[in-house]
């Protein structure tokens, strides 16, 4: 903490900024939903169960994440957060966790029954697959990376009455595991089909479960007291981008040929950059969509999906994290910074093209959008 | 002294700024004299001055020592305090009915502007390096009163626990009564302040250090006059100050209209403390009355402290100009001088009435530039249609 504190990376003075909720244009293919209540999973954890007016049931596949979109300081800002119950019900329940000076994560975090949000999706390929025969899942959650996890069992436990599932859950204290009394129930309710191994960065006097955080030595360490993961097993691994990366390089020193599956919950390159920053200012946007001009101004350090949804422009996006191409876009005029990463290629840069959620205009520029459907930027 | 400015100028600039703060904190702790103060303080001072525990995003818990006092006699053991239940009791009010919550809060409404116009020396910090446009000064103005008031709405959530554990703690049968609706008042801040901050200003900051260390210190004191040394006095004596400046200088009607409310419920509040307190330490043993007065001016440099506004610095200026460039800005500028300038005026003649400030602190007070407000009315000879009627006459 203190490190991370010297190297100015401490935290925002700043709990919360935003600007009051107004009525916001939805992207074509949205639906505004309600929240019909709020559950409060830890301290700074929500579960937030939506309801659709149309009462439509949620059609998507355990594992999947839906893009909500939340008014803040006027602009419509698209963040990503997995479902956290069973497909196929009347509700979607969406799981968050509050940051720190996190505009949107606190927005949502205090929003109340009644209110509506904005949201597209389902997204997303983290899921499991049919199968055939009794299978084995060995899922490893980082903190509120448990969401995706935790539909994905409770999908498979209630379909598939041999799947075995082994649960690594890792947290910073004891007041942070969300859903602890649920996997509990889950566990009983299917006979020890889920075996949960909790892990903790900074136990509680008399705390018996692991220990530690979960790097590659800490989960080589708890994998030695496990039953052998097989090479038929199916691993999942949600949570920060550090542990993923350890959690992965732990399975590969033990020469796991099983297929691991990873998934990006954080979501990055979408905060405004601090007052005061010399470089960030306004920018001239010119939007070129299909049956119309749109001319708008980006917010200081907005991306071009931020200023395009702010101006109500048919903008195509879904990941938010330069991690899908749907928000393609073709810069005709000016030049776009891109953060990395992002999955464009040599080629597609070389041509002009550039990534909505993650572009950011280094002066005025146009930009050329496709029509819902079709690849970005295509005409 | 060490000159830790000379010490940390090589670094880079976010890095010295942390650094400073850290060389300040120590400061502080190592200025106390009386190591029975350090003792109480101490514990604190490393959570929040150094771990900052209050803004790592987890929910604060402080383990209380205190004694709950019972009589089940239910004697008439003050009158004093049995008159101001009653007066509490009368000046309760709804503030979903008594505010207009349909106001419309434009920050940016130079008609109606949250701070008025050379409240803050543009021309000085321009001096330091910041060179802010039209907008910029008044997004800053924006983040500045949204900072004030965080720091109200935190200091009440703090007084709304430390009310609870006083009407527990108190010995006067009739004192409890009273405390049990400043409890109510407490309460109700907390709820004024945050639906202002959620609703119309749409911001909030952390909770400062230093007023993190003074509540954590005595809410974790075992002694109830320490509780209500440090909360009905320090506390809430300069947030009646603060209070009153602000009720003053804006011109945004629902926030002047909300801090009217308050600052009723605020003086009865400190009147409390002065009544309780100043017949208590008469019959302390010198000793023990020599700690209070230690501990009085600690936490009333730490309070003086709490309003340099150093979230609003870490949030716009740092590593852009120095944090000790940023603390010349503000002491000097002139917005927060009359900031410091009331509070303390409302707080040290506080001190002086429950004999807190003997010849022996006075050099102290006289080093640390707070000599100065010895002089006004304590909060037992002035109520809150005088301080209203004042306050209005002065705007």
């Amino acid at each position: 903490m203190v490190r991370r504190r010297l190297a100015g990376d401490g935290p925002s003075p700043v709990c919360f900024a935003r600007r009051a909720p107004g009525p916001a244009l939805l992207p074509e293919g949205a639906r505004r939903l309600v929240v019909a209540r709020t559950v409060r999973e830890t301290h700074d954890v929500v579960t937030l169960v939506l309801e659709d007016p149309e009462r439509a049931d949620f059609a998507f596949t355990a594992g999947q994440f839906f893009t909500l979109l939340v008014d803040v300081d006027g602009e419509t800002v698209a963040r990503n957060y997995s479902a956290s119950n069973a497909p196929g019900q009347r509700e979607l329940h969406v799981t968050i966790k509050a940051k720190p000076g996190g505009r949107v994560s606190g927005r949502l975090c205090r929003a109340a029954a009644g209110d509506r949000i904005g949201v597209l999706g389902p997204f997303g390929a983290f899921t499991v697959k049919d199968a055939a025969s009794p299978r084995r899942l060995v899922l490893f959650a980082g903190g509120v990376g448990i969401t995706p996890l935790l539909s994905i069992a409770r999908t498979v436990l209630a379909a598939e009455p041999e799947a075995e599932i082994l649960l690594v859950y890792a947290n910073r204290r004891r007041e942070d595991i969300a859903f602890d009394a649920e996997l509990d129930a889950l566990a009983a309710a299917h006979g020890g089909r889920l075996a949960v191994h909790r892990v903790l960065e900074e136990p509680p006097r008399g705390w018996t479960g692991a220990t530690g955080r979960l790097d590659r030595a800490n989960v080589a360490r708890i994998l030695d007291g496990l039953p052998s993961i097989g090479a038929d097993a199916e691993l999942f691994v949600c949570g920060p981008e550090g542990m993923q990366d350890e959690v992965l390089a732990a399975l590969a020193a033990r020469g796991t040929t099983a297929i691991v599956k990873r998934e990006r919950f954080a979501i990055g390159g979408t905060a405004s950059p601090r007052a005061g920053d010399r470089d960030a200012a306004a920018r001239r946007i010119t939007i070129i969509a299909p049956d119309r001009l749109i001319r708008t101004t980006a917010l200081a350090g907005a991306s071009l999906l931020e200023a395009g949804l702010a101006a109500s422009a048919p903008m195509p996006f879904s990941c938010g994290v330069g991690g899908c191409g749907a928000c393609r876009v073709r810069v005709r005029e000016g030049e776009v910074d891109l953060d990395e990463p992002h999955c464009l290629s040599e080629e597609e840069l070389a041509a002009g093209y550039s990534l909505a959620c993650v572009g950011r205009p280094r002066g005025a520029c146009t930009i050329e959008i496709g029509r819902p459907g079709r690849e970005g930027g295509e005409r | 002294m060490i000159d830790t400015a000379k010490l940390t100028s090589m670094l880079p600039a976010k890095m010295r700024s942390r650094l400073d703060g850290w060389f300040e904190a120590l400061e502080i702790l190592v200025e106390v004299r009386d190591p029975r103060v350090l003792r109480s303080l101490g514990p604190s001072g490393v959570k929040g001055l150094i771990l900052q525990r209050a803004k790592q995003g987890y929910p604060t818990k402080t383990r209380a020592r205190h004694e709950t006092h019972f009589d089940w006699t239910y004697p008439a053991d003050n009158p004093e305090m049995r008159a101001l239940y009653t007066r509490a009791k009368a000046g309760q009010w709804n503030s979903d009915s008594a505010l207009d919550w349909s106001t419309s809060v434009d920050p940016y409404d130079p008609a109606r502007p949250l701070l008025p116009e050379g409240f803050l020396d543009f021309d000085a910090l321009a001096a330091r390096g910041p060179k802010l446009d039209a907008r910029e000064r008044a997004r800053l103005i924006h983040s500045l009163t949204s900072w004030m008031l965080s720091q109200f709405l935190h200091g009440e959530q703090g007084a709304l626990f430390a009310a609870a554990q006083v009407t527990e703690a108190v010995q006067f049968y009739d004192g409890k009564l009273y405390g049990a609706t400043q409890v109510m008042d407490e309460g109700r801040h907390v709820e004024v302040f945050h639906r202002y901050l959620d609703e119309k200003l749409c911001k909030l900051y952390q909770v400062n250090d230093n007023l993190f260390v003074i509540i954590d210190a005595l809410m974790a004191d075992s002694r109830w006059d320490m509780k209500f040394l440090g909360m009905q006095i320090m506390v809430e004596g300069l947030a009646l100050g603060a209070f009153g400046t602000l009720y003053r200088q804006t011109a945004e009607p629902l926030l002047k209209e909300l801090l009217k409310y308050v600052i009723r419920d605020e003086a009865r509040h400190v009147h409390y403390g002065v009544l309780a307190l100043r017949e208590h330490f008469r019959e302390l043993s010198d000793s023990e009355r020599r700690e209070r007065e230690d501990w009085a001016f600690e936490v009333a440099l730490l309070m003086r402290n709490r309003f340099l506004a150093l979230e609003v610095y870490e949030e716009w200026f740092e590593g852009i100009m120095t944090r000790q460039a940023w603390k010349s800005f503000v002491t000097e500028t002139p917005g927060m001088a009359q900031f410091r300038q009331t509070m303390f005026s409302r707080l040290v003649p506080n001190l002086r009435e429950i004999g807190l400030v003997s010849q022996r602190i006075v050099p102290r007070y006289q080093k640390a530039g707070l000599a100065k407000y010895m002089n006004g009315l304590a909060a037992d000879r002035i109520d809150a249609a005088t301080m209203i009627a004042d306050l209005d006459r002065a705007a």
